[in-house]
């Protein structure tokens, strides 16, 4: 009995330690793959005039409704709030993908950096304001 | 049956002789006596011209290329006159285009921003902006660009800061992201300083900590598709708060 029970536990964290691991690639390669439909991977210099001002009109969004509280860097709108801005859905997904970036990047240790610490929310301030 | 037979004999004849023509042309084009004495000629030229830029006769003042040396003392060095009026010619036309650029981009403080500068060499993304200083002695300083394809740590060096070089500007461009944070460490004499901030398009304008010695400079982005960091040397102290 305490062997299958051990057996059947083991099987669930190898389930369990497989599908986290697939959840995490998968997210990677659905955010590429959002990503070409972008006009974010698009060259400067070949950008239409109308891209130009989508991407200016998206980071003026971003600026609006993202917030920083205990060093993360947050979206204070839903999926809707894209939808009514006339931005498409994926966007959503993209800017949140990039937001964790940032998150963990700030939330991690950094020896190569020792006497410096990353505050975000004097960083967003700053950029924020210009 | 015979009619085809000499049809594919004479076909084979007639691909020998085109072949063998062919190949005798081409030899004759590579033992051409004039190509030779152009590459002579062109060795020799090297040999009389090479003073001219070496010994510092070509200056670069107030964003125009200029020739502090003239036709007779050129002349009197043992430099051609076609290679001088060539100089001259070429300089004109590099001057011009620089004049062009310059009116064509924006002035911010002390800085001349010159948008739109397409390289070619990366697939991902060609545009960059770059700063060009308005100081004269500050264009001399040493400048490049640090390229990143991920979230690692982007690299320069320097074997020696000029005395003059102070500080370095910075203009960082994430590949991708909108909001990522960038970050440039600027280290000399076993100490650096480092800035940051969070933006797409970023300046950053960060102190080295002693000059006249060897210096570093280190790029890196959380944009995972990385970024570029297009770098040159200033003049100017800055406070690294």
């Amino acid at each position: 009995m305490n062997r299958l029970i051990f057996s059947a536990s083991l099987i669930t964290l190898l389930i369990t330690s497989c599908k986290d691991n697939t959840y995490k690639t998968l997210d990677a390669v659905k955010y590429e793959k959002l990503l070409q439909q972008t006009v974010l991977v698009i060259p400067d210099s070949l950008l239409t005039e109308d891209q130009r001002q989508f991407i200016k009109e998206l980071e003026n969004f971003i600026y609006d409704n993202a917030y920083v509280k205990d060093n993360l860097l947050l979206l204070s709108v839903g999926r809707d709030a894209f939808k009514s801005a006339c931005i498409p859905e994926y966007y959503y997904d993209i800017i949140l993908y990039q937001f964790n970036e940032v998150n963990d990047f700030v939330n991690k240790p950094h020896p190569e950096y020792p006497d410096y610490s990353f505050n975000l929310d004097s960083l967003f301030k700053k950029s924020k304001v210009k | 049956m015979n009619k085809n037979v000499f049809k594919a004999m004479w076909l084979s004849v007639m691909a020998v002789a085109v072949v063998t023509v062919s190949s005798c042309s081409s030899d004759s084009d590579f033992f051409d006596l004039d190509g030779v004495d152009y590459i002579e000629s062109i060795e020799n030229n090297q040999i009389c011209e090479n003073p001219l830029i070496n010994d510092g006769y070509i200056d670069y003042i107030d964003n125009q290329y200029v020739i502090k040396i003239s036709k007779r003392q050129a002349l009197a060095k043992g430099i051609s006159k076609d290679y001088y009026n060539e100089l001259e010619i070429s300089i004109a036309k590099g001057n011009e285009m620089l004049r062009k650029i310059i009116d064509s981009c924006t002035v911010k403080g002390n800085t001349v921003i010159v948008e739109s500068i397409l390289y070619s060499d990366d697939c991902k993304r060609t545009n960059l902006s770059r700063t060009l200083s308005a100081d004269p002695e500050a264009n001399k300083l040493p400048r490049g660009l640090i390229v990143t394809t991920g979230q690692e740590i982007g690299k320069a060096s320097v074997e020696r800061l000029p005395i003059i070089m102070r500080s370095v500007k910075c203009n960082c461009l994430s590949n991708v992201a909108l909001v990522p944070i960038q970050i440039v460490v600027a280290s000399s004499f076993g100490n650096s300083n480092i800035k940051s901030g969070i933006e797409k398009n970023l300046n950053l304008h960060v102190g080295f900590p002693a000059s006249n010695v060897p210096g570093g400079i280190e790029y890196s982005t959380t944009d995972s598709y990385g970024g570029r960091c297009a770098w040159a040397g200033d003049t100017t102290l800055v406070s690294n708060n």
